[in-house]
């Protein structure tokens, strides 16, 4: 029975712990005939992440012309919004360094040429930097509110106006 | 119902998620010294644990407490550890009932805090009506919790009563060294 609970104590060890939270949130809303996004990322995973992607310093204390354009070029390669079938295109970025290690980015579209009845969401954010990597989108349309998950594996989501 | 069902998911997740599994492995050392014969016991026990994490969720995802999440993160394992010595220590001899009652309560206040980094991870201020969402979320804990508590003790039944592999005492030492063991890597692993 020792030998039992030696292997016990073992294999308790080899159990590997990856617990620190992964993960981005985000909010879509349709305002003005425009599509508003509004992405929340934690500071230090974005930071390490697009340092190690562009191979140059990023720093939120200091948001320049420069960052901005590094941020929009790494969301827009991760984050694709088709909106009744058509691409739709990201810009007009704004970025904040909020508390509690946060990184907030809202991007807006150009006016939009039909009301919004089919979105598909493709999100692939930070996940090639976390095997853990988790992204909430909060799709607003029509007053209705329509929370979704985006995982590895899972990063291509449609949503369709009842 | 899509918002309800999403949360629902979310919370049960978060609490059965194999990668974070310090609540889990928390409420298995809880339930790992009673049977079936037990449930009252484990009913009032995960009851109390329920009102300690429900409370702290809800004021700390609310903003009316302040916690340092890596603190928090830290004392969860610890809350483990003691939990398993006590079981390891007492065995199947409980003479009372307050001192697990009170760990149930009062650790439940500790993992609450941990629950709602998570919850305030998946909103981070973007939703500004959060009690729907939060109640959906503890919902979801609650529905995963009592998975756990049932998984548990239906494992224990097969495989001490049915098969009759090993013997109670030593379903409970090998769960409770499984927390002990675990809960000193993982205070080592956050400490270091």
């Amino acid at each position: 029975m020792k030998y039992f609970y030696l292997i016990v104590c073992i294999s308790s060890i080899s159990w590997s712990w990856a617990h620190p939270i992964k993960m981005t949130s985000a909010q879509l809303n349709f305002n003005d005939n425009k599509a508003h996004f509004l992405i929340n990322f934690f500071e230090d995973d974005f930071e390490a992440h697009l340092q190690k992607t562009y191979r140059t310093n990023i720093d939120f204390d200091q948001i320049e012309k420069e960052l901005k354009t590094i941020v929009q070029d790494y969301i827009n390669k991760h984050l694709t919004l088709v909106v009744n079938g058509e691409i739709i295109v990201l810009h007009h970025i704004k970025v904040e360094k909020k508390a509690n290690n946060i990184i907030h980015v809202t991007l807006t579209s150009d006016v939009l040429k039909a009301t919004p009845h089919t979105i598909l969401v493709t999100n692939t954010l930070l996940f090639e930097a976390f095997e853990n990597q988790s992204n909430i989108l909060h799709i607003l349309l029509n007053g209705e509110k329509h929370p979704l998950q985006f995982i590895s594996g899972d990063s291509k989501k449609r949503i369709s106006e009842q | 119902m899509n918002e309800f069902l999403f949360y629902i998911k979310q919370g049960i997740q978060h609490i059965s998620d194999f990668a974070g599994f310090d609540h889990m492995l928390f409420i298995i050392v809880l339930s790992s010294n009673y049977t079936f014969k037990n449930w009252k016991k484990v009913v009032v026990l995960v009851t109390a644990f329920t009102i300690g994490h429900s409370a702290t969720l809800a004021l700390t995802s609310l903003g009316l407490l302040q916690v340092n999440f890596r603190l928090i993160e830290f004392i969860i394992p610890i809350t483990i550890l003691i939990t398993s010595v006590y079981r390891l220590s007492i065995g199947r001899n409980e003479k009372t009932m307050w001192i697990p009652y009170t760990f149930a309560l009062m650790f439940g206040l500790i993992h609450g805090m941990g629950f709602s980094n998570f919850f305030q991870s998946m909103t981070m201020g973007i939703d500004d009506e959060i009690l729907f969402p939060l109640f959906s979320f503890n919902v979801g804990i609650e529905i995963g919790q009592l998975a756990i508590v049932l998984v548990t003790l239906i494992t224990q039944l097969i495989v001490i009563s049915i098969f009759k592999f090993i013997k109670q005492k030593q379903w409970y030492v090998a769960l409770n060294l499984l927390g002990t063991c675990l809960s000193i890597y993982l205070i080592s692993k956050i400490a270091l």
